[in-house]
């Protein structure tokens, strides 16, 4: 068992009602601190798991149980230069050095916002190439990874519930009785 | 204005911090200690929720000094 640091982003319930919490501490999100930012609710998850994928669909499952719906994991996949520099613990002059070319090689191209002057880069793919000339370690890269893919699945409402199906169908068939 | 301290000592100097930041607290009762918020009230504003008795004491007052850092230095 390992301790997983993770965010959802949630949204249903009215953050405003005096039960707001209460919901969320019934359906055992007592490891989360719950915040309302920029008008957005925020879990931040320090949740026990078997795996870092064990422990976001376990959280989304709860979120699901307190009635609200997870939107995002954070954090995020899509990640700008100042973020790549903070996750990597570089300087950003040195991220700005690799995202031009003039330090290390074939540096991954963004692939958000583009065409704006805040591009964002696929932090997976960020990962691999610093990875490979040693900046991150691999535990790093497969947790990108993992990020990604959990992002992918709250995407798609019919994959996030397959998925829930499949890890917690007893938790599941409990709420159904009740 | 006295308000009672959180048990949890590294949770009340995380509370401290945001008071002396310019946060203020809202009193709850039972498993919700509380919900501080940020000086900025409008929609930009932040509120935490502070649990009375989190299940990891210690990372629940490391996330409230993390959240009210990022609603200091907003910006970037």
């Amino acid at each position: 068992m390992g301790l997983h640091r993770f965010a959802l982003i949630v949204s249903g319930p009215d953050h405003e009602a005096d039960d707001f919490e209460d919901r969320f501490l019934r359906a055992g999100c007592d490891d989360a601190t719950i915040s309302v930012e920029k008008g957005a609710i925020v879990l931040a998850f320090s949740r026990e798991g078997r795996s870092l994928t064990r422990a976001i669909f376990s959280a989304v499952n709860d979120v699901q149980a307190a009635g609200a719906k997870a939107l995002r994991v954070e954090p995020d996949p899509f990640v700008s230069l100042s973020e790549i520099a903070g996750r990597a613990h570089l300087s950003r002059a040195v991220v700005m050095l690799f995202a031009r070319g003039e330090r290390g090689r074939d540096f991954p191209p963004p692939v958000a916002r583009v065409t704006s002057n805040n591009p964002l880069w696929d932090w997976v793919a960020v990962a691999r190439w610093m990875y490979r000339r040693h900046d991150l370690a691999l535990k790093d890269v497969v947790a990108a990874r993992v990020m990604r893919q959990a992002n992918r699945a709250l995407a798609m409402p019919d994959v996030a519930a397959r998925i829930l199906a499949r890890r917690f169908s007893r938790s599941r068939r409990i709420d159904r009785r009740v | 204005m006295a308000r009672p301290t959180h048990s949890v000592t590294e949770i009340e100097a995380a509370i401290q911090r945001a008071e002396a930041a310019g946060w203020t607290v809202k009193l709850s009762r039972g498993a919700l200690w509380g919900r501080i918020y940020s000086p900025q009230h409008a929609r930009d504003g932040c509120r935490v929720s502070v649990w009375s008795t989190p299940r990891a004491p210690g990372a629940h007052a490391r996330d409230i000094m993390r959240i009210i850092g990022r609603g200091n230095d907003r910006g970037d």
